[in-house]
């Protein structure tokens, strides 16, 4: 599959950081809807709030970076066809889970866009590329920060957390 | 006229003394001996000399080479059924002749010329004891190059019936222009050689031809193909089935001529839904089948009904159950064009009551199709399908496809919003704003799944309102006569019905006819209004189970007092069959 | 929808505010996406796309997007859209389903529309089992999964739709992985600019009645090698592979289906000479 380097400016960092922030958001709200559906309201809350939270990321892009809200074309991006290191897989989800694996799930995004900016920061090509690489970090590593703090009040699920005694529902 | 046909089987001393309003004619033969086209040169010829008419066909099973037999009813008064006994029977040949048993009504007066020389008559023929005469086709056709026996046989009845020549000549000359001056020649000895050997037979002659009118060759099958045209329909998709291929057959070149299309679907399954998108994409469109195809077609007549899309099923209705009998006519499958849906699903049942009505009816029927966005299936049979009638040219109707369209959705638009009339406008793709889903599932008014008690009421409220309430005027039924004995039947029964009522009463002062044109929804009120009056109803179907008289009891408020004929089918209800019954009924 | 945002059209814009009844974790989810992904990328406006479905969990999709659908009988979804795109040849006709609508009960509809080769994309997700009536087998489920109707599996061979397609005649043959939305949703942008009838097969986890197809994730892998134009070699290269090869298999050059239609209504349509005597 092709995918591009490494963003090597400011532009098609800024690029990236959107979509990374964006396509978080996007996913987050999608989960927090799937959840919805099956009524497991705590953990779309929690999914609702993380997309608030990255949705809001992505607009102080665009406001005060200036990052373009025009995808690039897929092979542009360094993750190429594969999904943006922030967003959840779909394929991760079950309708029983916990907050505590949501988080875990969550916390496991945020690291993937932490070391994706850390990478930029360590490959950067110029200095001006490296400081705005380095905020991004920062603010990549609250967001882990923040999501560890929060996994600390959600006890771990029992085993038997997908127990449902009810058959599926043919409609 | 009437005391003539009605007494034919007594034996009249001088036959050739009285021209005659009517004759029937068949022609018999097998193995490629051309009876078909012969005879339909004879009907060509009858309707240029001004005569009306009526051709149907009975064959055997074979593809090619198989027994065939031509009926032919020619008269001065419109025709809708073939006579009660026939008058001229020549046979190119008695090959399985037994197989057309029950068909061939043959009585003491009838003039039966065998063209077999010598050959020994089947004992369905001698039985009734005809008037028996001989041509010898083979040695006429010998001795004079290149003519063939069908064309002589042609001439023989041509001029046994007093048919003038000039018309028949002039058929054969176009219809052998292609084939050179030579064969064209030949065409016309052949001709004049059974004008030679006609005129040794007494028959009487057809009676002068009324003035000449417009008038029009055409079978039901064309005429329902034409009407739906007329009606606006430029897609169809289809399976082939007989007695319904020929409405497709005459619809695919002349839907491309309209700039329209007929699709060859690979079943029915597929036609029905292909027709469903077409008609989602705004065309109005038609499939034809009969009835093992509109079993298969019934669960997506039901999408249709959920999802409010026009759309004329035209079901040219055979002996069933199953297979049963593909050539021949029966009204049995009312049921499952009125019932056969799953789920409380109305929608349109129509019948036509003549080879032209099945014009107006297809024509009318795609409007209301259109109006309701509903589907409506249309009830011919084989016995309008596949008959070739001379009849008056069908009068002009106003009806077109007429659908409440959407033309510019606004924020707020909902596809299933419940109406006063329970019609909806309808958005078609392409229109920006007026996005949403068809859905076979019950919905809210926006089209969105729903399985709400107030979604679900309120839909069916809505799709049971706008065809309940819709006004059909006067064409839900033809109603003839005002006497105090109606007799109420549907489809292809009303023409012998007609034709015993003509006899019995020819001032329409005893008998009164209400043939349905509109089976569903149900007019109860309507058929009250046409019952007023009326001392005795006699309902007549060609159905074992009397599902006509089934469906009468169920939807509408039939007295009680009413009397039931009902009988299965292949065998086509006669007029004297119909005429001995009301007399029955009648004393 | 204004100029501006006509000419910049996302993904978003192709999805609708109704909510999936989807089981979370469903490969559905992500094909969803990449369906709309796709329409963004290949431009026409939603009011000018019609997504035609039968019946089951996936075909539930066209009301999850924005463009006009047709939610229509089980298996039947392939007749309906090729209804609709012979009339309408002016629109973008997505054809979507599971392997049951499109395989089992739609099974003839699938071959010939195949052999029709009306400019149509047909998305089939399939994961292999019956999802809305509760796990059962369907003709792409391995013959010894157990389940309450076929108790001990049915025993048969699975179905290989891509090689029918192939011997039936389909234009453009692909195989792609729900988890893998965005490669997905290139293949089906090429599928749509391809001429004729299009075939994705994607597989598609069931996590509630198949549980063990979240494994797929780590099975599939694209294929090593480039579309062909030779059936045949296609043929040969997806029967002697092992299921989880994605990627697109055949492109082929057959000319699509498509009459002319352009009725004119303006036009007297009269035959009536024919019908004198």
């Amino acid at each position: 599959m092709n995918a591009a380097e490494k963003p090597g400016n400011r532009e098609t960092l800024l690029a990236h950081a959107y979509a990374i922030e964006n396509e978080a958001a996007e996913r987050y709200q999608d989960l927090a809807d799937q959840m919805y559906a099956c009524n497991n309201t705590e953990v779309g809350d929690l999914f609702a709030k993380l997309a608030e939270i990255e949705a809001k990321h992505a607009a102080e892009l665009s406001l005060e970076h200036g990052a373009a809200r025009t995808p690039m074309a897929a092979a542009d991006y360094a993750w190429g066809n594969l999904e943006s290191p922030e967003a959840i897989p779909f394929g991760e989800m079950h309708y029983l889970i916990q907050p505590h694996q949501a988080l875990t799930l969550a916390l496991a995004a945020e690291e993937r866009a932490l070391a994706f900016y850390t990478d930029v920061v360590n490959q950067a090509p110029t200095d001006d590329l490296r400081n705005l690489a380095e905020e991004f970090v920062l603010e990549e590593a609250e967001h882990v920060a923040l999501v560890r703090e929060w996994l600390q009040r959600y006890p771990e699920p029992e085993h038997d957390w997908d127990t449902d005694d009810d058959p599926p529902v043919q409609p | 006229m009437n005391q003539i046909e009605t007494t034919l089987d007594r034996p009249v001393t001088n036959v050739t003394a009285m021209p005659r309003q009517s004759l029937s004619i068949v022609m018999l033969g097998s193995g490629g001996s051309g009876v078909m086209t012969a005879a339909e040169i004879l009907l060509r010829a009858a309707a240029r000399a001004g005569y009306y008419g009526l051709m149907t066909k009975s064959f055997g099973p074979q593809i090619r080479g198989g027994e065939a037999a031509a009926f032919v009813t020619l008269s001065t008064k419109p025709v809708e059924i073939q006579g009660d006994r026939v008058d001229l029977l020549l046979a190119i040949d008695w090959k399985n002749a037994e197989r057309f048993a029950g068909e061939l009504l043959l009585g003491a007066n009838t003039l039966v010329i065998s063209g077999e020389a010598g050959a020994e008559l089947p004992q369905i023929v001698t039985e009734p004891d005809p008037r028996l005469e001989e041509i010898n086709l083979k040695t006429l056709t010998r001795s004079h190059k290149g003519t063939r026996p069908n064309m002589v046989a042609l001439g023989t009845v041509a001029g046994a019936i007093g048919l003038p020549r000039e018309a028949v000549a002039a058929l054969i000359g176009e219809r052998l222009e292609k084939k050179g001056e030579a064969a064209m020649a030949q065409g016309l000895t052949a001709l004049d050689l059974g004008y030679e050997e006609a005129a040794n037979f007494s028959l009487s002659k057809l009676a002068a031809a009324p003035t000449e009118a417009a008038r029009w060759i055409i079978s039901g099958n064309q005429a329902a193909g034409y009407g739906a045209m007329r009606g606006g329909v430029r897609f169809a998709a289809a399976y082939p089935i007989t007695p319904a291929t020929e409405i497709l057959e005459w619809l695919a070149p002349r839907l491309q001529k309209a700039g329209g299309l007929l699709v060859q679907a690979e079943d029915e399954l597929a036609s029905i839904n292909m027709i469903i998108g077409g008609s989602f994409g705004g065309s109005a469109v038609l499939t034809a089948t009969s009835g093992p195809g509109l079993a298969l077609m019934s669960e997506s007549i039901g999408l249709a009904v959920a999802a409010e899309i026009p759309m004329l099923v035209i079901d040219v209705m055979r002996g069933g159950p199953s297979t049963g009998i593909p050539t021949k006519s029966e009204q049995s499958d009312l049921n499952i064009a009125v019932y056969g849906l799953h789920g409380d699903a109305p929608h349109v049942v129509t019948a036509p009551n003549s080879i032209s009505d099945c014009l107006f009816t297809a024509q009318w029927s795609t409007h209301l199709a259109e109006a309701m966005q509903v589907p409506a299936i249309m009830l011919s049979d084989q016995s309008f399908g596949q008959a070739l009638g001379i009849v008056e040219k069908p009068a002009e109707q106003a009806f077109a496809a007429r659908r409440e369209v959407a033309e510019a959705p606004g924020e707020d638009y909902q596809r299933y919003a419940l109406t006063a009339s329970g019609v909806s406008p309808m958005a078609l793709p392409g229109t920006p704003g007026g996005q949403y889903t068809a859905d076979g599932l019950e919905h809210a008014e926006s089209g969105r799944p729903s399985s709400g008690v107030a979604d679900h009421n309120q839909q069916l409220d809505k799709r049971l309102r706008k065809v309940v309430d819709y006004d059909y005027g006067d064409h839900w039924a033809q109603i003839e006569g005002d006497g105090p004995a109606a007799i109420i039947t549907w489809g292809s029964t009303t023409g012998p019905v007609r034709e015993a009522m003509r006899r019995l009463d020819p001032d329409g002062k005893r008998l009164r006819l209400i043939s349905l044109r509109l089976i569903s929804p149900a007019q109860p009120k309507a058929l009250a209004a046409a019952l007023q009056g009326s001392e005795q109803i006699l309902v007549i179907e060609q159905s074992q189970m009397a599902q006509f008289f089934g469906h009468l009891k169920a939807q509408f408020d039939l007295p009680a007092m009413a009397d039931l004929y009902a009988r299965p089918g292949p065998q086509p209800f006669r007029a004297d069959e119909i005429t001995a019954k009301l007399e029955e009924w009648l004393s | 929808m204004n100029a501006e945002t006509a000419c910049a059209l996302t993904a978003r814009d192709y999805k609708s505010d109704l909510k999936p009844v989807w089981c979370p974790g469903c490969g559905d989810f992500s094909i969803l996406m990449a369906i709309t992904m796709a329409m963004a990328d290949v431009g026409r406006p939603p009011e000018e796309v019609a997504v035609i479905s039968g019946i089951g969990c996936s075909s539930r999709v066209p009301a999850y997007t924005s463009c006009y659908g047709f939610h229509g009988v089980h298996g039947r979804a392939l007749p309906l859209a090729t209804g609709l795109k012979l009339s309408r040849p002016d629109l973008l006709v997505i054809a979507a389903g599971g392997d049951g609508d499109g395989y089992s009960i739609g099974g003839n509809h699938f071959m010939h529309a195949c052999r029709r080769n009306v400019d149509l994309t047909y998305i089939v997700m399939d994961n292999q089992v019956y999802g809305m009536t509760k796990g059962q087998p369907s003709p792409t489920t391995p013959p010894e999964w157990d389940s309450a109707l076929v108790p001990g599996g049915t025993g048969l061979s699975p179905f290989h739709p891509l090689v029918i397609a192939l011997a039936a005649g389909a234009n453009f043959v692909a195989r792609t992985f729900s988890g893998d939305a965005k490669g997905t949703a290139q293949t089906i942008v090429e599928a749509i600019n391809h001429p004729g009838f299009s075939l994705i097969e994607i597989l598609s986890p069931c996590v509630t009645f198949r549980p063990e197809e979240r494994e797929w994730a780590k099975q599939v892998h694209p294929a090593s090698v480039d579309a062909t134009e030779d059936r045949a070699r296609a043929a040969r290269r997806v029967l002697t592979d092992d299921g989880f090869n994605t990627g697109i298999l055949y492109r082929g050059n057959r000319a699509p289906y498509q009459p002319a239609f352009k009725p004119d209504d303006a036009a007297k349509v009269d035959f009536e000479a024919e019908f004198l005597p």
